[in-house]
């Protein structure tokens, strides 16, 4: 297992792929630094394991190039793209032995024997799965079936891995685990890993950077962090993490920003720039749960301020999360670590939210 | 059947068993087995008795069968072209129900009805209907003689050339269906692997599609051996005096000459002989069927 110089710089240029009348995928342009790790995130159907299946190559697009290491891949047949893949069943052989099944690439490749078994039973180690040679598939765990697929997708040292939702089989505690197993394998294969799935928090927790797919288009690429925080477009933002959301009705310029208009008598500061001559119907207003503050008594600083009554709250893993009603047509939703809030409030209690100006977001309605 | 449920079980005392699923399903095969035991067990069960006391006690049947007679032969004669059978078919088989394995929709209806329709007329008119195609003034015949590939028209009939055809055409779809069941149980995923892994389509068939469809391979075999080994009319129509099959054989003992003893004798050998040969094959398929059953 050498250091993380041995990833592939991957490519893609103009891909797309219809189905008859379907466009599974738009033209796309995609650009993977070697070693990276890349998550792919966007909702069912919205072509991610189509990108994955052109690149690993049993999807035939209809154009575009595909250069791994600089190479195009495209004619390339699937079994001498020397890519790795994690498929989301795993796909293990079932009539095979877990050796069988990660030795299988390397005997195709017509590695020797003896130097197979010191592949396999050095990659065993890797994924903690010692001893477990002469099992049977179907006598393992669905996280251990993981482990054995992630150790047959890289024995064969591919320069590229592919994973289609390899975790979306698992339940939440194990799939968590598994994260931290995949990030440690990542750190030692040095692969550069392209992950599908459609879990936000993966993929942010995985990832150097996170593509977001959407009707067979990428529509934004970036850090966690810089998606969380300066998403492109109202789709990003309610997908990426909660969002609260407001159409806006009306835009007025204010002394030290910009006055928004979001009906039912509400406005909203902000000190975002919109964008030239907007007149609001193009653009949305996004403030997150976490930006709110929960008071009793309106705070002065805080550049917005406005007066509700708890719908609900909810206790969920560290995070108290109220719903609370504005107005007729308005909720919100607030989200506060318990430890740290300044008031826990109960359903049906009135309660004053504040957050600054900067935290109101503008991004274009999708 | 594992799923037991002790809920409902109340400590009442030793005989207060469990309600078991199984327990209730057991009594679901009561009416298979009594019709089996009594139509099938028990006749056969006299068949034997017959062999062994009819129309004196003792082995004297058995000695006329592995005596000089033909009557080793024919049965001889009857396994193998049970398993001439049985491989043209599988050979035949395999490629036309891996095509189907892949299609979809419309095709594979069309496919599926071809290989069916067969199976709705009768062994006896498909038999006649290969006489029409093989006999001396055959339209087999006329094609070759029209087409100057033969000066004289070409006596296939009787003989194995035409059993085998016959038999190979009723039997196949009992080797293409088994065979197009398990197959379409494959997950296509693995196919994919196996590309992606390093497999050129050969290997990829060879070391996953082919293992993984045997559980179909072993119950066409089964199917069309076991079945074959009884035919009647085909070899009779086809095969003539000298191609003849034990079924051929034990029904003439048993009602031109009524010579029960010996027609039982010769059913049990055929029994005997048959149930050694599945169990060979299973011990020699079982590992490899059971490994891809386990999934
Ligand atoms: N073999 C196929 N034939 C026709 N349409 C397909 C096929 N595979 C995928 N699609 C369509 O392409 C789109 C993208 O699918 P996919 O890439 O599987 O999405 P995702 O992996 O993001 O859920 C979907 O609308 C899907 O219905
Ligand atoms: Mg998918």
């Amino acid at each position: 297992m050498s250091g993380a110089s041995r990833g592939a710089h991957l490519a893609i240029q103009g891909l797309y792929k219809r189905y008859g009348d379907v466009q599974a995928l738009a033209p796309t342009d995609l650009d993977v630094a070697q070693g990276e790790f890349f998550a792919l995130i966007g909702p069912s159907g919205s072509g991610k394991s189509t990108l994955l299946g052109s690149i690993a190559g049993f999807v035939p697009p209809s154009g575009g190039r595909i250069l791994v290491g600089g190479v195009d891949v495209v004619s390339v047949p699937p079994y001498r793209r020397n890519i790795g893949m994690v498929f989301q069943n795993y796909a293990l052989f079932p009539h095979m032995v877990v050796f069988d099944n990660i030795a299988f690439p390397l005997r195709m490749r017509k590695v020797a024997e003896t130097e197979i078994r010191t592949r396999v039973e050095r990659m065993l180690a890797v994924v903690r799965l010692e001893g477990m040679g002469a099992r049977r598939t179907s006598q393992l765990s669905g996280g251990q079936q993981q482990r054995v697929a992630l150790a047959r997708a890289a024995v064969y040292d591919p320069p590229l891995l592919l994973m289609d939702e390899p975790l979306g089989a698992l339940d939440k505690n194990l799939r968590e685990e598994m994260q931290d197993e995949i990030k440690q394998f990542h750190r030692q294969i040095g692969a550069t890993v392209l992950y599908v799935t459609h879990d936000q928090d993966e993929a942010a927790r995985l990832s150097d950077r996170i593509a977001i797919v959407n009707h067979g288009r990428i529509v934004q690429v970036g850090a966690p962090r810089e998606l969380y925080e300066a998403p492109c477009n109202s789709f990003v933002a309610s997908f990426l993490g909660e969002a609260n959301l407001f159409p806006i009705q009306s835009v007025a310029p204010a002394v030290d920003g910009t006055t928004l208009e979001i009906g039912g008598g509400m406005r909203l500061a902000t000190t975002r720039k919109p964008p030239e001559a907007a007149t609001g119907a193009g653009i949305m207003a996004c403030v997150r749960p976490e930006a709110i503050g929960l008071n009793h008594r309106t705070s002065a600083a805080a550049g917005n301020t406005v007066e509700g009554i708890v719908d609900d709250a909810v206790y969920t893993a560290g995070m108290l999360r109220y719903r609370v009603r504005v107005s007729d047509s308005i909720q919100l939703t607030v989200r506060q670590p318990p430890g740290h809030a300044a008031h826990h409030a109960i359903p049906g209690e009135r309660v004053v939210l504040s957050w600054r100006a900067e935290d109101t977001l503008l991004v274009p309605r999708e | 059947m594992q799923g037991r449920s002790t809920l409902t079980s109340r400590p009442d005392g030793p005989t207060a068993r469990p309600w078991s699923a199984t327990g209730f399903y057991g009594w679901l095969l009561a009416v298979p087995t009594g019709f089996l035991a009594v139509f099938f067990a028990w006749p056969l069960l006299r068949v034997v008795w017959r062999g062994f006391t009819d129309p004196h006690p003792g082995l004297a049947n058995f000695v006329t069968v592995f005596g000089d007679g033909p009557y080793l032969f024919v049965l001889w004669n009857t396994i193998e072209t049970a398993a001439t059978v049985t491989v043209l078919c599988l050979l035949i088989a395999y490629p036309i129900a891996y095509v189907m394995s892949k299609a979809r929709g419309m095709s594979l209806q069309v496919m599926a009805a071809l290989v069916l329709i067969p199976l709705w007329t009768s062994v006896v008119i498909r038999s006649y209907a290969w006489m029409v195609v093989f006999q001396r003034r055959g339209i087999l015949n006329d094609l070759l003689l029209a087409a100057g590939i033969v000066d004289t028209p070409v006596r296939f009939l009787p003989g194995s050339f035409g059993v085998h055809v016959g038999m190979v055409h009723i039997m196949l779809p009992f080797m293409v269906l088994p065979l197009l069941s398990s197959m379409r149980s494959i997950d296509r995923t693995l196919l994919r692997a196996a590309a992606v892994l390093g497999a050129s389509p050969s290997n990829a068939f060879l070391k996953v599609f082919l293992p993984l469809s045997l559980p179909g391979v072993n119950a066409g075999v089964a199917l069309v051996f076991m079945t074959s080994l009884g035919f009647f009319v085909t070899p009779a129509l086809l095969g003539g005096p000298r191609h003849m099959t034990a079924a051929v054989l034990i029904e003439q003992q048993a009602n031109t000459y009524l010579n029960w003893g010996l027609a039982s004798a010769l059913a049990t050998t055929l029994l005997v002989i048959t149930l050694a040969i599945y169990l060979v094959y299973l011990r020699v398929t079982g590992g490899a069927a059971e490994a891809a059953l386990a999934r």
